[in-house]
C-alpha cells in the first residue's frame, strides 16, 4: 500500500471519514470529532503506522491533512 | 454501522492491534446495537487523570471479555462534583470505576516526599481514603452497581532511587501502606472491590508506563505501548465483578496433563516430570491445583480407555493431581460436549460454570459448536505457554474468597462419603437420621453477608424467586427492622457443609412476604428447606404477622422448586403478574415445625 493510502486509512480509522475525500485543507474545522483528544489519537495512530515520533511542539502543528502529509514526507514518507 | 464492520471488529479481537485499528474497531463496536456473546455494560469512569483517552481501547478489550461497553467519562479530578450531579446517575451505570492517583491529587506530597519526612503523604493517604469512602457511600444512595477502586502504583522515579526500599519511611513503603489500608477499607464496603492498578503498572514496568508527551499535552498517563494492557486489565476486572467466576476447570489428559498419548505410549512413555518437556505439563497441574486450593473444582474429560487413563492418574509417580481430587471424570469415547453436559449435571452446575482446557483444536471446536455455554480456553500449541493461557483467561477471577471457597473440594469429598451411606441405608428416614445433622440459623451480619451475596448471585436451581439483589441492597435489608435476612449453616457427622441456605422475608401489612428463598443443591432432600422456612415463620409470627406469603417465579432452571410451597403446607393463593404462583400459610392455624432429623444449634 502506498504511503498516501496508508495515511488516508489512518484518518478513516480515527475519524470515521471517507479517506478519499480528504484534501490538504482538511482540518479540525472541517472534521467533526477532530478534537484535542482525537488529535492525540491521530498522532499516536500515525506514529504506530509510520514508525515515527513527533515532539510536543510538532504535535500542535500537525493541524491539517496537508501539514501531516508534508511532515511525513520530510521523514521519508511521501 | 454496517454488519461487515462489526464482523471485522470481532474477528480482529484476538490480534495485536495497531492504534488505528483499535479506533476503527471501537467505532464499529460502539455503533452496534448488540455484540454477539457480549452483554451490554454501562461503565462510569472517574479518574484523577484523563481516562477518556483509554476509552476506545476499553471498548475493544471489553468485547474480548464478553462485555459490550459504553462509557460515561467524567471530567478529570472531579470525583465529588460528578457524583453529586445528575448526568452520571442518569447514565445508570452498571459499574463505577474510581481511579485516584496520589501524584495527581497532590504532586508535592509525592514528588517532594522527603520535604516533610513523608508526613504530607501520610495526610494525603488518609484524606484520599476518606474521600473514596465518601464517594462510594454517596454513590450507594443512588445505585447498587458494583464499584472498582484503583489502588496506587509506584511512580516512575523513586525519591531515593535504588535505596528507596531500604529506608523504612520511604515512598515505597508509604504506597504499600496506602494500598493495604485501601484494601481494608474496601473489604468493609458492600459491592466494592480494589482494581489492582499498582499490580498492572508493576507487571508492565513503571519506567515506560507514562509517555511524558501524552501526560504534558493531555493528562493521559498511559503510553501508547501500554494502552492495550491498561484496557485489558480494566476490562478483565469489570468482567470479574459483572459476570462472576466459573466454578469448574475441566482438563483433557493426553498432551494436556501429560505429554504424549497414554494409550499409545504407556505409563513409562508419557512426558511428565521436572525436566522439559515433562515440566511444562507438571506446571499446568500445579496451576490447576492452585485453583483448587481456592475453591475451583477440577474434572477431567478425555477420549481414552477408562482403565488405562485412570491407572496413569493413580500410578504415575510424577502426577501432582490425584484421582481423589477430581470432582468428576468422564473418560470414554463420547463427544466432549456430551461429557461436559453430564459433568455439569453431576456437579449441579450450569454448563456456563465450566471451563474446558484441551490441547486439541478439533475437540474445542466440537464443544464450541455443541455446548456453546461452556467457556473454552484457546490453548496455544506450545505446552510452555499453557499456564499463561489458563491465567490470562480470567475465567476464575474472583473478587473475594469466602470460607466455603477455600474448602470446597473437601466438601465434595465428604459428599462422596454421604453417597456411600445413602446406598447402605434402608430408608430415607434412616439415612437422614444417620447423618446426625445439626444446623445454626440466624440473621445476616457483616460476617455472613459476603457468603449470602454469593449465594443470591449464583443460585439458579433451588431458588424460588431468583432475585439477584446487589451486595449493597442485601446490606440495607439486613439493617432494616422490617426485613429478616436469614441464613442457615449445616453440619453433619462427615463435616461442616457451611452456609448453605438463605431466606429473606419482610413485613407487609399484616403478612410476612418471602422475598427470597434459596439453597445450595448439595443439601437437597435433607429437610433443610423445612428448617429455614420454620425459622422465617417463627420470625413472621414474632413480628405480628397473621400469615406467611411465598412466591414461586419460574425460570428455565428452577422447576425443581415448583411444588416446594405445596410440600411445606402452604395453600395456593393465586397467580403472579408475569408468571408464577403465590402461596399462603396461615400462621394461626398451621404450625411449621423444625424437622426432627436436624438438631438446632445456637445461631
Amino acid at each position: 500500500m502506498s504511503d498516501d493510502a496508508r495515511l488516508r486509512g489512518v484518518f478513516a480509522a480515527v475519524f470515521g471519514v471517507d479517506g478519499d475525500a480528504l484534501t490538504d485543507e482538511t482540518s479540525p474545522n472541517t472534521v467533526a470529532g477532530w478534537d484535542s483528544v482525537n488529535h492525540l489519537h491521530l498522532v499516536l495512530a500515525l506514529e504506530g503506522e509510520f514508525e515515527v515520533q513527533f515532539d510536543p511542539g510538532e504535535i500542535a502543528e500537525l493541524s491539517s491533512f496537508g501539514r501531516i502529509r508534508e511532515r511525513l514526507a520530510r521523514g521519508g514518507h511521501a | 454501522m454496517p454488519e461487515p464492520a462489526l464482523a471485522a471488529a470481532l474477528a480482529a479481537l484476538g490480534d495485536d492491534l495497531k492504534p488505528a485499528d483499535v479506533l476503527r474497531h471501537a467505532r464499529a463496536l460502539r455503533a452496534a446495537d448488540t455484540v454477539p456473546g457480549a452483554r451490554k455494560t454501562r461503565a462510569a469512569l472517574l479518574a484523577s487523570y484523563s481516562i477518556g483517552f483509554a476509552e476506545p481501547f476499553l471498548v475493544v478489550a471489553g468485547a474480548r471479555r464478553g462485555l459490550h461497553i459504553s462509557s460515561y467519562v467524567g471530567a478529570f479530578n472531579q470525583f465529588e462534583q460528578e457524583l453529586g450531579a445528575s448526568p452520571l446517575h442518569d447514565f445508570r451505570p452498571d459499574v463505577l470505576v474510581l481511579a485516584m492517583r496520589p501524584e495527581d491529587v497532590d504532586p508535592e506530597a509525592v514528588g517532594r516526599f522527603h520535604a516533610s519526612s513523608g508526613r504530607r503523604f501520610a495526610d494525603l493517604a488518609t484524606a484520599m481514603l476518606d474521600r473514596l469512602a465518601a464517594c462510594v457511600t454517596g454513590f450507594r444512595t443512588r445505585s447498587d452497581a458494583p464499584v472498582l477502586v484503583a489502588n496506587a502504583a509506584m511512580p516512575r522515579h523513586r525519591p531515593l532511587s535504588a535505596f528507596d526500599a531500604g529506608e523504612p519511611h520511604a515512598l515505597t513503603h508509604a504506597l504499600a501502606d496506602y494500598n493495604r489500608r485501601l484494601a481494608e477499607r474496601v473489604a468493609a464496603l458492600p459491592g466494592v472491590a480494589v482494581w489492582d492498578y499498582a499490580g498492572l503498572v508493576g507487571d508492565e514496568g513503571a519506567r515506560r508506563w507514562t509517555d511524558p508527551r501524552l501526560w504534558a499535552l493531555a493528562r493521559a498517563p498511559v503510553a501508547a505501548a501500554h494502552q492495550g494492557a491498561f484496557a485489558e486489565h480494566l476490562a478483565r476486572a469489570l468482567a470479574a465483578v459483572l459476570r462472576g467466576p466459573a466454578k469448574c476447570l475441566v482438563l483433557d489428559l493426553d498432551n494436556t496433563l501429560w505429554g504424549g498419548v497414554i494409550g499409545d505410549d504407556g505409563l513409562a512413555g508419557i512426558q511428565l516430570g521436572d525436566d522439559w518437556p515433562g515440566s511444562a505439563y507438571k506446571a499446568l497441574q500445579r496451576a490447576a491445583l492452585n485453583l483448587m486450593d481456592r475453591g475451583i473444582l477440577l474434572a477431567v474429560v478425555s477420549k481414552n480407555e477408562p482403565d488405562v487413563a485412570e491407572q496413569a492418574i493413580r500410578e504415575h509417580p510424577e502426577m501432582l493431581l490425584r484421582w481423589e481430587q477430581l470432582a468428576a471424570a468422564r473418560i470414554n469415547w463420547a463427544p466432549k460436549s456430551t461429557n461436559l453436559r453430564e459433568i455439569a449435571a453431576e456437579l449441579n452446575l450450569g454448563a456456563d460454570a465450566l471451563v474446558l482446557f484441551d490441547d486439541n483444536p478439533v475437540e474445542r471446536a466440537e464443544v464450541r459448536a455443541n455446548a456453546p455455554e461452556v467457556r473454552v480456553i484457546e490453548v496455544p500449541p506450545d505446552p510452555l505457554a499453557y499456564v499463561e493461557a489458563l491465567e490470562a483467561s480470567g475465567h476464575f477471577d474472583q473478587v473475594r474468597l469466602s470460607e466455603e471457597d477455600r474448602v470446597r473440594t473437601e466438601l465434595y469429598r465428604q459428599e462422596r462419603q454421604r453417597q456411600v451411606v445413602a446406598q447402605q441405608a434402608d430408608s430415607v428416614e434412616d439415612f437422614l437420621a444417620g447423618l446426625e445433622m445439626h444446623a445454626d440459623v440466624g440473621r445476616a451480619d457483616a460476617a455472613t453477608l459476603g457468603r449470602i451475596a454469593q449465594l443470591v448471585g449464583k443460585t439458579n436451581q433451588f431458588n424460588l424467586t431468583t432475585r439477584r439483589h446487589s451486595d449493597a441492597r442485601l446490606a440495607a435489608m439486613s439493617g432494616d427492622p422490617d426485613h429478616c435476612v436469614a441464613w442457615l449453616r449445616l453440619g453433619d457427622r462427615f463435616g461442616d457443609l457451611g452456609l448453605v441456605a438463605v431466606g429473606i422475608a419482610r413485613v407487609e401489612g399484616d403478612v410476612g412476604v418471602v422475598d427470597t428463598f434459596l439453597m445450595s443443591c448439595r443439601v437437597m432432600n435433607r429437610e433443610v428447606e423445612t428448617a429455614l422456612m420454620a425459622y422465617l415463620a417463627e420470625w413472621a409470627r414474632g413480628a405480628g404477622c397473621a400469615a406467611l406469603v411465598g412466591e414461586y417465579r419460574p425460570t428455565k432452571k428452577n422447576p425443581m422448586v415448583g411444588d416446594l410451597y405445596a410440600r411445606l403446607g402452604f395453600e395456593p393463593a393465586g397467580a403472579l403478574d408475569g408468571g408464577g404462583t403465590r402461596w399462603r400459610l396461615e400462621l394461626s392455624r398451621v404450625n411449621l415445625t423444625w424437622p426432627a432429623v436436624i438438631r438446632r444449634g445456637s445461631g
